[in-house]
């Protein structure tokens, strides 16, 4: 058995913990401007101060406040993302795989199509079709990711509807709906737990990938994505604009894959190759 | 016993693969009366499992599928009956018990909320009502302390227990018609006597009929009532239990016989059937059992039909004529 990761656990209850308690711990408002203080460096620069402990960006705004709400935004999104995800793909999943047929091939064959798509261009397409919103990012990171779920979920319970226990509960006079229910649910709910795990640093990314591109969450909400694009035309003078957001985004979505590799070696050693 | 249950004629159940057709079930027929143990006795592969998933209407879908007969329970086709009507049957009227009871739970549910589920599809009755019908019925298959039991995990159980568990689910309704397939095959002997056992009593008491599923003439001997020997998906003998042991008449039935193990025989080696039964996409065009049959003649290529040979003895063979 492998050992718990420690360090990845640590993280992600740390950001847990900012997004949760924001407004209390952050020492500005993120959208607060302070013209007479633009482009402030971190404290350990020359020129900084314990203020602004990562400095300010080009509208004088508190870098630290914005990375903490931004880790709100982020979370946010990946869970309300991953949780519809989550529905879709294992909705469709269980039906399309229990059901079998035509409904199996006409759902299978839609959710190849979605994943035949360059993920970031069809989510940007999504995007510049409905105009950027909070709520669209979350509808459209879940109508871009839903097939991988679909996939994997109609694999495991097309083996799983074979097993005895099933015929046995059809004998049992259970209907169709309440078998997918109640006895291939619970059974797949190990495999769904892991891919979202898994899945939850590409969201991240994602959703990061459209803010960073200007389709994601609008300005002047802090997120990570948009946070790093504002800071790109400062590079040489004021590196730490983009580079810090950058390393927030690293470190959780880091966190999130090696925490979703442990479930998997634990919870279903046959997932391996996802 | 005089009451007629099921009545099952011609039924024919396909399976359509990518090799060609598999005729599992070929022109099946019987009747099975109220409170009868009939045995459906063969080799690994020759339909009788497919037989008894065609009873209940749940052959593996898409690829197999029941093309032809009827089968008659109480008076009415269940062939003609909906989807929704099979499932009303399903666990109140008929049950069937699967051959592992390893894999016949869920392993994520209690052996008490399995129980509950099959009582439950079927009735209205408060939840306590349900649960105590549950512990009574869990008794009454010698479960010991259902009330501990009952909330124990299918892994935690022996196998023993597990059929146990099954039945219960399948007597908990009082079903008229079981169908067991080789439900003590994966049972050390003494529980597969402890099991028997019960099965017998329950049937007493309850006018239940049986269709035993086995390839045990130890277990046809002492649990049926009558006997068909299925071979490549069709009836090839069908009998009392007494006339078939003492008079099989089907070369295969014969040859079955005689490679049970004899007490009293101490030396010698014991006569088997050479070969595999055929392919059953592949059937020879006359009698299935063409190639490995000790009297083969030239009549022997065209299909022979089932006929009466003596006193509700059924062969399907040429010999007899």
């Amino acid at each position: 058995m492998r050992r718990i990761p420690i360090i990845p656990l640590v993280i992600i209850i740390f950001f847990s913990f900012i997004a949760i308690f924001a407004p209390y711990i952050s020492p500005y408002s993120p959208y607060e401007m302070a013209l007479d203080d633009r482009l402030q460096p971190p404290f350990w620069q020359a020129g900084g101060s314990l203020a602004h402990p990562l400095g300010t960006d080009a509208l004088g705004r508190d870098l630290l406040s914005r990375i903490i709400f931004g880790s709100r935004l982020s979370l946010l999104v990946a869970i309300l993302a991953l949780f519809l995800c989550g529905v879709i793909g294992a909705g469709i999943g269980i039906i399309s795989g229990y059901l079998g047929g035509r409904v199996d091939i006409v759902l299978m064959r839609i959710a190849d199509s979605t994943l035949s798509f360059p993920i970031i261009l069809f989510a940007l397409i999504l995007m510049v079709a409905w105009g950027p919103m909070l709520s669209n990012v979350i509808i459209g990171i879940s109508l871009v990711l839903w097939a991988r779920f679909a996939r994997v979920i109609r694999g495991e319970v097309l083996s799983l509807k074979e097993k005895d226990f099933i015929a046995q509960a059809r004998i049992v006079g259970c209907s169709s709906v309440h078998i997918m229910a109640y006895h291939i649910f619970p059974n797949i709910l190990n495999t769904l737990v892991v891919l979202l795990t898994l899945q939850l640093g590409w969201v991240i990314i994602v959703e990061a990938t459209l803010s960073f591109l200007g389709a994601g969450i609008p300005p002047p909400e802090p997120a990570w994505g948009s946070m790093t694009a504002d800071g790109r035309n400062y590079i040489t003078t004021a590196w730490w604009l983009t580079i810090i957001p950058g390393m927030a985004i690293m470190l959780v979505v880091l966190a999130f894959n090696l925490i979703g590799d442990w479930l998997r070696d634990i919870l279903d050693p046959k997932l391996r190759q996802v | 016993m005089t009451q007629l249950l099921l009545e099952v004629k011609n039924l024919k159940t396909y399976f359509f693969t990518r090799r060609g057709v598999v005729r599992a079930v070929d022109d099946v027929s019987f009747r099975l009366y109220r409170g009868e143990t009939l045995g459906l006795v063969g080799e690994s592969g020759c339909g009788k499992t497919a037989t008894g998933l065609s009873l209940l209407r749940i052959v593996p879908q898409p690829a197999g599928r029941i093309v032809g007969g009827q089968i008659i329970f109480d008076g009415e086709d269940l062939l003609g009956k909906s989807e929704k009507e099979m499932r009303q049957l399903r666990g109140k009227r008929i049950f069937m018990i699967l051959q592992d009871p390893m894999t016949s739970l869920n392993p994520v549910f209690t052996i008490g909320n399995q129980v509950f589920e099959a009582i439950k599809v079927h009735s209205n009755l408060p939840k306590t009502k349900v649960w105590s019908q549950a512990k009574e019925i869990l008794r009454l298959v010698r479960i010991p302390s259902p009330e501990a039991i009952i909330s124990y995990y299918p892994h935690q159980c022996s196998g023993g227990m597990k059929q146990r568990v099954v039945g219960a689910m399948g007597f908990s309704c009082k079903p008229d018609l079981l169908i067991a397939d080789e439900p003590t095959t994966s049972l050390d002997v003494t529980i597969q006597a402890q099991y028997l056992r019960l099965l017998k009593e329950i049937q007493q008491w309850s006018q239940l009929a049986i269709i035993f599923i086995t390839h045990d003439f130890g277990i046809v001997a002492r649990m049926c009532d009558r006997v068909a020997v299925m071979y490549a998906g069709k009836i090839v003998e069908m009998a009392n239990v007494g006339e078939v042991f003492d008079k099989p008449s089907h070369p295969y039935t014969v040859a079955l016989m005689s490679s049970i193990p004899k007490v009293e025989i101490k030396e010698g080696k014991l006569p088997t059937l050479p070969g595999q039964p055929p392919g059953l996409h592949e059937l020879p065009p006359g009698c299935s059992f063409f190639d490995r049959c000790a009297y083969t003649e030239k009549k022997c290529e065209a299909p022979p039909p089932l006929e009466e040979v003596g006193h509700e003895h059924w062969v399907r063979c040429w010999r007899h004529e």
